[in-house]
């Protein structure tokens, strides 16, 4: 698997980190979730896989919609390498909150 | 020397609208086609088709002998194949150099001190995109290609929007290329230069596509002329 280069890699990293991010926050801010601790009891494995997807789905979009994509498909980085960074941040901090709450 | 990349019978149909019909695109090694044709003919369609961007309702792709039945860009990037679309290539977010820098990392031997010298980029190097002008990114985005010493470039309207002295650069750098031993193929409507810079020249009309044959073969077809040209002769000295 191809990887891009460092600054690539770490602008597509704090990215998809920006976007979970901001949904989290959405999520407090629109009442779906409590604001207190226990807030990660608030969302059920499906949504965490939903909201996870929601994530990746952005960043991809995000990678199509600036040129990135097709600029690192050029130097052989495939979709599935960018859909592993873009879901990587997600996927972590989702873990990194359920075991933090819980 | 055989074709380092063959679209060959292409079809494809958008909606209702058959864009291209058994169309095709080629590239030779060591040699420049460029591919003429009014705006919606299918020209970037039929690009896009090569590179696995878009696919087509039939017809096949070959690139360096072997039949892909679902091209991949990164994939063929890989194996020497390098896409420059007509709209901007180059991400906003990084300067000139750490687009060279991806490069770099990506293929060690890319020549990229050749090409920031060929394209005369240096001033530049600091710089992102949205600060540039046309030129000056279309110059980076060439570089890029340059620099990368593909097998096979497929350029989009290369020339499009630029000043003469740019587009002297550029082809410059594409018969630099083609001196390597790449095969190209670009598009355009800038009949001067992209026939100056032409080995051989295809027709895309009616979805289809017409081997014209030299540039002064082309000039000298008649319904070419008529009805590309507009009756005028382009491109002669």
């Amino acid at each position: 698997m191809t990887f891009p280069d460092r600054r690539f890699t770490r602008a597509i990293l704090a990215r998809a980190f920006l976007i979970w991010l901001a949904i989290r926050t959405a999520l407090v801010f629109l009442g779906m979730l409590p604001r207190a601790a226990g807030a990660a009891e608030a969302l059920s494995p499906v949504a965490v896989l939903w909201l996870i997807a929601v994530c990746t789905v952005l960043t991809l979009f995000d990678l199509r919609r600036t040129g990135e994509e097709l600029f690192l498909a050029n130097l052989g980085v495939r979709v599935r390498t960018l859909t592993l960074l873009a879901v990587g941040p997600a996927l972590m901090l989702e873990l990194l909150v359920d075991v933090v709450v819980l | 020397m055989g074709r380092i990349l063959a679209a060959e019978s292409i079809g494809k149909r958008f909606g209702r609208r058959w864009v291209l019909e058994s169309a095709g695109l080629w590239a030779t090694p060591g040699r420049v086609s460029v591919l003429l044709g009014r705006n919606g003919s299918g020209k970037t369609t039929i690009l896009r088709i090569a590179i696995g961007r878009l696919r087509p309702s039939y017809g096949i792709v070959i690139f360096a002998g072997e039949r892909l039945d679902r091209p991949r860009l990164p994939d063929l990037a890989v194996r020497g194949l390098f896409y420059l679309p007509s709209d901007r290539f180059l991400c906003d977010r990084y300067s000139v150099r750490e687009h060279l820098a991806a490069l770099a990392h990506r293929f060690p031997a890319a020549a990229v001190d050749d090409a920031l010298e060929m394209l005369r980029l240096a001033p530049f190097l600091d710089r992102r995109p949205p600060t540039l002008s046309g030129g000056e990114a279309r110059r980076a985005e060439v570089a890029l290609a340059l620099a990368r010493q593909p097998r096979c470039l497929l350029a989009d309207e290369p020339f499009t929007g630029l000043m003469p002295t740019d587009v002297e650069l550029l082809a410059e750098a594409f018969r630099r290329l083609a001196a390597a031993g790449c095969g190209l193929v670009l598009t355009g409507h800038e009949v001067r230069p992209l026939l100056a810079a032409a080995d051989d020249v295809y027709w895309m009309t009616a979805g289809t596509t017409h081997l014209l044959g030299s540039p002064a073969d082309a000039r000298g077809h008649r319904q070419f002329q008529r009805e590309y040209l507009c009756g005028r002769e382009h491109g002669r000295s």
